[in-house]
Parts: C-alpha cells; structure tokens; sequence
C-alpha cells in the first residue's frame, strides 16, 4: 500500500495512458504491415507478422509504462528470466508446436482452404495458428489439430495441382470382349465434356479376375468439378453397358451335390 | 439472321443450342436445351432450363462472342510445314451466344455456347498450364462458304503458320487466344475474327504471336459487332506457354 501512496495520481493516470495508446498504436502498425504484405507473402506469415508486431508494441508499452511508476525493471527482468527457465520447462509442447507451426507457415505444403487428408482425417484448412491447425472436416466438425503432429504427419494435399486424375475401377463377365469394352469406355470418356482430352483418359485392362475382367477407366478432371464428374461419369458407363448389353460381372456360385447324399433325400420325400 | 436486337419471343437453332426467349410483364424468359445435329427436342418443362430476369420494360440483344477461354486446335491430319514455308489455314470457331439487355446499360444476362466443347489441359505438365476448351479442326486451305451447315454460327479464323526454323516441323495442336479475338461480320452474314499469325523459329527459340487488330482482308466490307472480351495486351500472346506442342 506504502508503494502505491508514494506517486502522485498524475503517474498513475501517464502509465495507463502508455498502456492503452500502446495497445492502439499496435492494432494500427499490426494492420499496417498486414496491409503492406498483403499482395507480397501469403495469408498465415501476414497474420503471424502483424501479431509478433502488435506483441513487441504492448510490451514495451508495458515496460514504458512500469518504468514510469519507478518499478525497478532490473530486479523485475531478473525475476522474469527465472520465471522464464520455469515456464520453459513447463511449456515445452506449446513452444515446439510455435516453432513447428512457424516451419508450416514458410514450408507452405497447405494455405488456408487447401483440401487435405492427414492421417486419414479429411477436410478443409480453417487456420493455421501459432499452436495448432483447424481443419474443417466434410460433416461441419472442427478438427484442431496441434502443429507439431502436422509436422510429422503425413499430410496430401489434394487441390495442390487444378487437375486431378479419377481412377474408376470397372468389371464385366467373362463372357464379354475386352477390346469392345475398352473402346466403349474409351467413347463414353470422350463423350463427356468434363473429361479432359488432354491429358488423354487411359483405359487400362487391369487383369483377369476370379469372376471378372477387371479394367480401371483413369481419366482427368478439373479439381473443383472432380466429385460431380465422376459420379456423371460412373452413371453414363452404366447406362452405356445397359444400351449395349455388357454383362456385370456377377460372382458365379456353383452347387456341388453328392450323388449318394442326393439319393438318401430323394428317398425320404414324401 | 438473329443477331442483333429483339423486342418479342422469339426462338431459334444455332449449333447444338435451342432457345426461347419469352417476354413477359416486368422481365424476360430465357430456356435453352442442347441437343444434337438433326435431333428434335421437346420443350418439355424438365428438359429446357429457364431463366428469369426482372428488369425494365426493354428490349434485348444476341450478339456472336469468341468463348471465354483459349482453345487448343487439333489439326485431324498433323500440318508438317517445311522450313521457310508459311502456311494460312482456316479454322473455324462454334461462338456464344450472349443475351444482353438492350438499354439503357447494356448488361449480359447470359451467354449460352452454341456447342459444348471438351475441357482440355495445355502445359507442360499436370501442374502448371491453364484450362482450355478442345476443338479438332480440319484447318483447310480454302475459306469457308456460307453454305456450310452452322456456317453462320462460327466465327472463322485465318491463322498463319510460319515456320521459320531449319527444319521441317509437324504441328499437331495449336493454341488460339480466343478471349483477345473480335468478331466481324461480314456482308453474307459470315462471321470472322482477328487474323492470326504465328512463328515458329526452332525448339529452342520461343514463338511469336501476332493478332491482327483489323478484320482479315477476306471478310472485307465487314463490320465489327463484337469486342474482345479481354484486351489485346500487344502483340505478343503472354499467357500461352506454348503456342504449338
């Protein structure tokens, strides 16, 4: 109480002013930058830079403002390092994911609304923070996920390239011919004009199945129409089979009967 | 022909495209379907897709543009020109049909290709290139006459091929830029657009584009009635990594 009586009010009313013009002239550097870098680095290394601004600015507004209150910033520096060796040891996860999601942020193998499937786990990137990696996952759940397991995960980006290559795998009977059925898919890829000419679909006779010939249609699509066109596409080479009569290939069942057991039922009926 | 204003329904053919163009209170009607050559279609409610515009009492416009993205041309027969030889050809393009509000702003309200074109991929590899539509061609010698069928609902593009590289070079495929392209319409009512020329100067050397701002000579006395829907940007081509592959 003796520490707060010995300054006059005036000190008091300076040091929150430094606080507060500090914490307005951060906000008004921090958007600066952000708008300088606008067109010049990307999105998350914009944000990153206009908070480590805004940081710096509040601190030594901060420090400005203590020291105007006659606080002794050695001894209060001095306490602060040790504190610092203490919330080192404790914030060990929290800095590596800071530095991991740093390396992310210049690595750049995703940006914010990039498709990616990590570890199985499918989605849109939300943001990317300081500690962690929102993705937006296809059924509107939230996925956060810590930098440092993005780091070491094994991450696909899918709307990297704006083209991708659908691979369909498709079967017919035994019966058919497979140089008739591969022109027929080659004719239902082209008739379609979602399907890029060039890159040229493949249509590759995958092998011969136990029950099947098995082909795989492999054609190239615009990454923003990928889902529509291959669903449109699966329906057309079904109703091209129907129209030209290629048998599905359906999984024969054969019956073996003993003759003898056969015989003994045979006598037992009524 | 029905380019140009229209006040009343009306309905036509152009290509592959079917449309009717319905005027009712406060607005427009606008249905179209697609539908093959010599096919027939029914203007049944699921079939047609329809539009409508709210807008004041004003007529509206159809007017022929170039597609609103580069096309790559396949030669159905590879062009194999020798060195120092230039070779003009033909090709001819299925344009849009852009329905515009006449006045007071003109403004578009659609534009409806007059045939589906493939989507195709033109670049180096699958990561760097652009979108392009795919149109074979049979880049014939002599002009096209207005007795061809849909003759009247594609623009034709003289393209010069010079090559002027030592050896003798097989062009199967070419980029046209046709967003820089104007339409001009000349007195039959054939349509054209900007002359093109193109160098090819050996695989090393990059090639030289060239688009002729004026109508070509052949399409003389014609009027211009549509602009580029993207600016020239001189006469280099920027934007195609390769003109020919």
């Amino acid at each position: 109480m003796k520490f707060f009586s010995t300054l006059p009010y005036g000190h008091y009313f300076v040091a929150m002013v430094m606080c507060v013009a500090g914490v307005l002239i951060a906000n008004v550097l921090g958007r600066l930058v952000e708008q300088l870098l606008e067109k010049r680095v990307n999105a998350q290394l914009r944000m990153v830079l206009g908070k480590s601004v805004r940081f710096v600015i509040v601190l030594i507004a901060l420090l400005c403002a203590l020291s105007h209150l006659q606080i002794n910033l050695t001894a209060l520096l001095g306490a602060a390092g040790i504190m610092g060796v203490a919330v080192g040891f404790a914030s060990q996860t929290s800095l590596s994911n800071v530095i991991c999601g740093l390396f992310l942020i210049l690595e750049r193998p995703f940006k914010i609304g990039d498709i990616i499937d990590i570890d199985g786990t499918l989605g849109v990137v939300d943001s990317i923070d300081f500690l962690s990696t929102f993705i937006r996952a296809f059924d509107n759940r939230l996925i956060r996920i810590p930098n440092e397991t993005m780091m070491k995960a094994k991450i696909t980006n899918i709307t990297s390239f704006p083209i991708r290559r659908a691979d369909l795998p498709v079967s017919v009977a035994y019966s058919e011919d497979p140089a008739r059925v591969m022109q027929l898919l080659r004719d239902t890829c082209n008739a379609n004009p979602a399907c890029l000419v060039e890159p040229e679909p493949l249509i590759i006779f995958a092998g011969l199945g136990k029950t099947s010939l098995d082909f795989t249609v492999c054609v190239w699509i615009d990454r923003t129409q990928f889902l529509a066109v291959k669903n449109s596409l699966l329906c057309e080479i079904k109703a091209a089979f129907d129209r030209e009569k290629i048998s599905p290939a359906y999984p024969p069942v054969v019956a073996h009967v003993n003759p003898d057991e056969f015989e003994f039922l045979r006598r037992r009926a009524p | 022909m029905m380019w140009g204003k229209v006040a009343e329904d009306c309905e036509g053919r152009l290509g592959e495209l079917v449309f009717w163009l319905r005027k009712m209170q406060g607005g427009w009607r606008i249905g179209w379907i697609y539908a093959e050559k010599d096919e027939v279609p029914e203007m049944t409610a699921d079939a047609v897709l329809w539009r409508r515009f709210a807008m004041p009492e004003v007529g509206i416009r159809l007017t022929p543009v170039m597609p609103d993205t580069p096309i790559v041309l396949r030669p159905a027969a590879p062009l194999t020109i020798f060195p120092g030889h230039t070779e003009k050809v033909y090709v001819s393009v299925p344009v849009v049909l852009r329905v515009e509000s006449d006045e007071p702003v003109p403004f578009v309200l659609c534009e409806l290709a007059t045939r589906r074109l493939s989507l195709s991929w033109f670049g180096r590899d699958t990561k760097e290139g652009r979108m392009c539509y795919a149109l074979k061609t049979r880049a014939r010698e002599m002009c096209p006459s207005v007795e061809e069928p849909d003759a009247l609902c594609r623009a034709i593009c003289p393209l010069e091929v010079v090559n002027a590289s030592r050896e003798a070079r097989a062009f199967e495929r070419f980029c046209l830029h046709a967003p820089r392209m104007n339409i001009f319409r000349d007195s039959r009512g054939l349509l054209w657009s900007n002359r093109s020329r193109v160098t090819y100067r050996g695989a090393a050397a990059r090639e030289e584009a060239f688009l002729d701002p004026n109508a070509p000579d052949e399409s003389l006395p014609s009027e211009c009635i549509a602009w580029a829907r993207e600016a020239p940007g001189g006469n280099g081509l920027p934007g195609i990594l390769n003109f020919f592959a």
